[in-house]
C-alpha cells in the first residue's frame, strides 16, 4: 500500500514539530525517517498511524483520504520505541491480543488464533518463549514480539518508531540485518524512525531527512550520502571537514609528500589512529583548521605518515551549497 | 534497597533500633494489646455477649452498609479521576490533583458539620428538606455523606501516580491493534493498575468503616438507628461499659489488622514486581 | 523523541466522560458542601466573627489545640527520624512487622485509639499508674492530649522520611568519607540537610493531621472549658446548642490554617523534588 503525507503540520504550543511535509511512501518499501531528535520524525510517523491528529494537511493511504480515520480502522501496525508491551500478559497473548478483541463477527475462532500465533512466533524465531512475560525477555526479544504483535493483525503498513534505540551495539546490528531480510520475504510497506544514520543507510530502500520539521532531502541511501543537496544532510550522514570552498569528506582528502593539486594546503599530522581497517589522521593546516582524514590500510602503508611531518592535503571532492553553514 | 557499604558502628545501630522498637512498642503496639485484652477482661462469653447484642449487629450493620456505598462511589471517581488525569493533558489539571486532596486538609468534624450546614434543620437546604418530610442529617443519608467526602481522595490518590508510571504506550499498543474502548480499560489498563486500586480500596474501606468524628457530628448517636460501629464504642465507653465498649473496638481493631496485612501484601508483591523489572533492565 | 514532553493521548477514548463524572462528582460531594462555610461565614459579617473567634474559650482551645499539635509534631519528628532510619538502613529480625506496625494509626478506627490510649494512661492504666506515682498525671491533662495526637501524627513522619533515605544516593555519603569525614560529620553534615525538606514535610503532616483531630484525642482530653477543651471539640459544642454561626466562625480559623499548612507542604514538596533532581 502506498501512504502520502500531503502539506501535514504540526505544532505543539508554540513549537512546529512537522512544519508542511508532503511526501510518498511508495508501496513495498523500506523507507526511514532519519533526523535529529526534534526534527519531527516521530510526530510525522504518529500522524501516519492515526495516533496523533495534524492540525493542518492530509495523509493519504492508497489514493484514499484517510486523515479523520480512526486508528483502529487504519490497518496500520505500530512498534513502539519501548515496545509497549502488554505486561501482565504472556508473550503468546500478546500476540494474539488484535485478533482477540476483534468484533465477534470478525474474530477468529481459538485454534487459528493459536495456529496464527505460533505461526509469527516462528517467523521472529521465539516459538519456544511463547509462555514467557515480557519481563522475561531480553531486550532483542522484545524488540521481536512487538514486531510479531503487529504483524498479527495483517496490517497494510508498518510503522516502527526508533526500533533499536534501546537496544545495545551487537543486539542493534544483529536485528536490523534481520529486520531488512524480514522485509525482503513479506514485502510490506513499512516506514521506520531513526536517528542513526547508519542503521537508515544500511537497511532502508529510500531515506528521508528531516531537519526542524522540515524534509531535507529523500533518496536512495547512496544518493542522499553521496549527492547530499543541502550542508545539513551532508554533515548529518558522516564526518565532514570544512574547507574553504565547500566541505569535504574525510576519505575523500589525498594526502601527499608534494603540492600536486592547485586546491589544497600543506597540514602537520598531529595524531594517527591505527586501529581498524581504515587509518584515521588528524592534521592541523596553516589556518589552524583541524583536518580529518580516513584512509584504507593499504594506502596508509605505502605513505607511511609520521606524526610532527608536514603533508600536503587536498580534496579529491569538493561540495558546496547555498548559504551553506556548519 | 540500594547496596550500601557505609554504615554506622554497631554500637550505634544497636542503640537506634532498640530506641525505635521501645517507642513503637510504648506508643503503637501496647494500646493495640490493650484493646484485646480488655475486651476478654470478663471472659470469652462476656465477650461474645457484648458483640451479639442487638445494638452492636445493628451498628455493625450500619458500619457495613455505609462503606458498601462509600468505597464503590469513590472507586468509581478514582478511576474516572487518574484515567482522565493520567492519560490526558488539559489545562488546570495540578489545581484539579489539589482539589481531590483538599478533604485530607479538613478536620472530620468540619467535615461532618458542612452537612449540618447544608441539610441540618438551620441549614441551607433545611427548610426545603422538612417541607417534603427528607430526613438526611441525623439519619443514614448525612452519615454516607460524611463518610465519601472524608474518603474520597483515597483510591483517586494511589492510582493517579501508579496510571502515570504506567505512561499510555500499552493503551495506544492497544488501540492501533483495534481494542475498544472498553476492550483496552478491561484488558490493558486494569490489569496494570490492579494493586494500586486494591491499595486505595483498602485504605478507603478502612477510613469508612472507622470513620469516627464526621459521622459524629452528623449521626445525632439514635441508637439502633444511626450508630455505626465506633460511635457505638463511643457511647458504651460513655456509658462505662468499658468491657463491652473495647469487645466492639476489638472488631475495628481486628479489621485494622486485616488491613495492615493486605497493604504489606500489596507492598511486597508490587514490591518484588519492581526488583524484578529493575534487575531485567541492568542484565 | 521529538514529541514526548509535549505528547497529547489523543487517540485514547473517554476524555470527555471521565473528566466530566470528575467534575461533576468533586462539585456535589466536595466543593458545594466546602462552599456553605464560606458563604455562611461571610453572611455573619465581621464584628460577629472577630467577637466569637477572640471570646476567651475560644482562643484558649485554638492555643491548646496548637500548642499540643506542635508538641506532638516536635516528638514525632524526633522518633520519626530514628525509626525511618532504622527501617530504611538495617536489617533486623521482624523488620517487616515493624515496618507495617508503623502504619497502625492510618489503620486503627480514631475511636478505638482514643480509649485504648485514656484507660491505658489513666490513673490504674498500665502506664497511668507508674506515672500517677511518680506525680505525673496524664489522663484528662494537656499532656495526655499531646501523647495521643503523637499515635496520630507519627506515620506521616515516618513514610514521608523513608522513600527519600532509601533513594538517597551511596555515592553521597562515600564521597565524603573519601574526603575524610567521620560519620557522625557524614550525617550531619551530608546526609541530614539532604534530608531537610523531606523531614520539615513529614513534620508539617504531622501537625496538620494533629490540628483537626478529634477522635482520638476528645476521650483523653478531658473537656473542660478553658483548659483541656480542644478545638474540634467546641465546633461540636457550638453545633449541639444549634450555635451555627459561632461553629462556622471557628471551623473557618481551623480550616484556613490547615490549607496554609497544606500550601506550605507543596512549596516543601516542590523544593525536595528540586533538591533530589540536583
Amino acid at each position: 500500500m502506498s501512504i502520502e503525507a500531503r502539506n501535514v503540520t504540526k505544532r505543539f504550543g508554540s513549537f512546529v514539530a512537522v512544519d508542511d511535509v508532503s511526501l510518498v511512501f511508495p508501496g513495498g518499501e523500506l523507507t526511514a525517517l532519519l533526523g535529529p531528535s526534534g526534527s519531527g520524525k516521530t510526530s510525522l510517523l504518529r500522524i501516519i498511524a492515526g495516533l496523533e491528529r495534524a492540525d493542518a494537511g492530509q495523509v493519504l493511504f492508497e489514493g484514499e483520504d484517510a486523515t479523520g480515520r480512526d486508528v483502529r480502522q487504519r490497518g496500520v501496525g505500530f512498534v513502539f520505541q519501548h515496545y509497549a508491551l502488554f505486561r501482565h500478559m504472556t508473550v503468546f497473548d500478546n500476540i494474539a491480543f488484535g485478533l482477540r478483541v476483534r468484533p465477534r463477527a470478525r474474530r477468529p475462532g481459538a485454534p487459528e488464533i493459536r495456529a496464527k500465533v505460533m505461526d509469527l512466533l516462528k517467523l521472529v524465531q521465539l516459538d519456544w518463549l511463547a509462555n514467557r512475560y515480557p519481563s522475561e525477555l531480553s531486550g532483542g526479544q522484545r524488540q521481536r514480539v512487538a514486531l510479531a504483535r503487529a504483524l498479527a493483525v495483517e496490517p497494510k503498513l508498518l510503522l516502527l518508531d526508533e526500533p533499536f534505540g534501546s537496544l545495545d551495539a551487537k543486539v542493534r546490528l544483529e536485528l536490523r540485518r534481520w529486520l531488512r531480510r524480514l522485509h525482503d520475504e513479506i514485502k510490506l510497506t513499512s516506514v521506520f524512525v531513526t536517528h542513526d544514520q547508519e542503521e537508515a543507510l544500511e537497511v532502508s530502500d529510500r531515506v528521508v531527512v528531516m531537519n526542524k520539521g522540515h524534509v531535507e532531502q529523500v533518496g536512495s541511501p547512496q544518493e542522499v550520502f553521496d549527492q547530499p543537496k543541502t550542508s545539513f544532510v551532508m554533515n548529518f550522514l558522516g564526518q565532514v571537514n570544512a574547507v574553504k570552498g565547500g566541505y569535504v569528506r574525510p576519505h575523500e582528502f589525498e594526502l601527499a609528500r608534494s603540492a600536486d593539486a592547485p586546491e589544497g594546503s600543506w597540514a602537520e599530522v598531529r595524531h594517527i589512529h591505527m586501529a581498524g581497517a581504515v587509518v584515521k589522521l588528524e592534521l592541523v593546516d596553516e589556518a589552524k583548521n583541524v583536518l580529518l582524514v580516513e584512509m584504507s590500510r593499504d594506502r596508509a602503508d605505502a605513505l607511511a605518515p609520521r606524526v610532527g611531518e608536514r603533508l600536503f592535503a587536498w580534496p579529491r571532492r569538493l561540495r558546496s551549497f547555498e548559504a551553506a553553514t556548519v | 534497597m540500594k547496596r550500601r557499604v557505609l554504615t554506622e558502628p554497631k554500637p550505634v545501630r544497636v542503640a537506634l533500633i532498640l530506641v525505635s522498637l521501645a517507642f513503637l512498642a510504648v506508643s503503637l503496639v501496647l494500646p493495640l494489646a490493650l484493646v484485646f485484652v480488655e475486651a476478654f477482661s470478663k471472659g470469652a462469653a462476656a465477650y461474645a455477649a457484648a458483640i451479639r447484642e442487638p445494638m452492636a449487629l445493628s451498628a455493625l450493620r450500619l458500619t457495613l452498609l455505609t462503606a458498601a456505598i462509600a468505597v464503590p462511589a469513590n472507586l468509581v471517581f478514582g478511576l474516572a479521576a487518574s484515567w482522565a488525569i493520567a492519560k490526558f493533558d488539559f489545562w488546570g489539571k495540578n489545581a484539579l490533583i489539589t482539589l481531590i486532596d483538599l478533604p485530607f486538609a479538613v478536620s472530620p468534624v468540619i467535615s461532618g458539620m458542612i452537612f449540618i450546614l447544608l441539610f441540618g434543620r438551620l441549614g441551607t437546604f433545611g427548610p426545603f428538606l422538612q417541607g417534603h418530610d427528607i430526613k438526611i442529617v441525623f439519619a443514614i443519608p448525612g452519615i454516607v455523606l460524611a463518610t465519601v467526602f472524608v474518603t474520597f481522595p483515597f483510591v483517586a490518590r494511589e492510582l493517579i501516580p501508579v496510571m502515570q508510571a504506567s505512561g499510555s504506550e500499552e493503551e495506544e499498543a492497544a488501540r492501533v491493534l483495534g481494542a475498544s474502548g472498553w476492550q483496552l480499560f478491561w484488558r490493558v489498563t486494569l490489569p496494570n493498575v490492579k494493586w494500586g486500586l486494591l491499595y486505595g480500596v483498602i485504605l478507603c474501606n478502612a477510613r469508612a468503616m472507622g470513620e469516627f468524628g464526621a459521622v459524629s457530628v452528623v449521626s445525632g448517636h439514635i441508637r439502633g438507628k444511626t450508630n455505626t460501629l465506633p460511635l457505638h464504642v463511643e457511647i458504651l465507653y460513655n456509658e462505662y461499659q468499658f468491657q463491652a465498649a473495647f469487645a466492639a473496638a476489638s472488631l475495628l481493631a481486628f479489621l485494622a489488622l486485616v488491613t495492615l496485612l493486605a497493604k504489606s501484601f500489596i507492598e511486597w508483591q508490587t514490591g518484588r514486581r519492581a526488583s524484578a523489572g529493575s534487575v531485567e533492565n541492568e542484565a | 523523541m521529538s514529541s514526548v514532553v509535549l505528547k497529547r493521548h489523543s487517540v485514547l477514548p473517554g476524555f470527555g466522560l471521565t473528566v466530566g463524572y470528575t467534575l461533576l462528582y468533586l462539585s456535589l460531594i466536595v466543593l458545594l458542601p466546602l462552599s456553605t462555610l464560606a458563604f455562611k461565614s461571610s453572611s455573619l459579617g465581621f464584628d460577629a466573627f472577630w467577637t466569637t473567634v477572640s471570646s476567651a474559650r475560644v482562643v484558649a482551645s485554638y492555643k491548646l489545640t496548637f500548642g499540643a499539635s506542635l508538641a506532638a509534631a516536635t516528638i514525632n519528628a524526633f522518633f520519626g527520624l530514628i525509626v525511618a532510619w532504622v527501617l530504611a538502613r538495617y536489617t533486623f529480625p521482624g523488620r517487616r512487622l515493624v515496618d507495617a506496625i508503623v502504619d497502625l494509626p492510618f489503620a486503627l478506627p480514631t475511636a478505638v485509639a482514643g480509649i485504648a490510649l485514656t484507660t491505658l494512661y489513666s490513673e490504674n492504666g498500665w502506664l497511668g499508674a507508674p506515672l500517677a506515682r511518680m506525680g505525673v498525671k496524664v489522663a484528662f491533662t494537656p499532656l495526655g492530649i499531646t501523647l495521643a495526637l503523637t499515635f496520630i501524627g507519627l506515620p506521616f513522619v515516618v513514610r514521608t522520611l523513608q522513600p527519600v533515605i532509601d533513594e538517597l544516593d551511596p555515592e553521597l555519603e562515600e564521597a565524603a568519607a573519601s574526603l575524610g569525614a567521620s560519620r557522625a560529620q557524614t550525617l550531619f553534615r551530608v546526609v541530614l540537610p539532604a534530608l531537610l525538606p523531606a523531614w520539615l514535610t513529614g513534620f508539617a503532616l504531622a501537625f496538620a493531621r494533629c490540628l483537626g483531630e478529634y477522635g482520638s484525642v476528645v476521650f483523653i482530653a478531658g473537656n473542660m472549658p478553658m483548659r483541656t477543651e480542644i478545638t474540634p471539640l467546641l465546633i461540636i459544642t457550638k453545633l449541639e446548642q444549634y450555635d451555627y454561626p459561632g461553629a462556622t466562625a471557628i471551623a473557618v480559623v481551623m480550616l484556613v490554617a490547615s490549607f496554609v499548612l497544606l500550601l506550605g507542604i507543596n512549596l516543601l514538596q516542590s523544593w525536595s523534588g528540586r533538591r533530589l533532581a540536583a
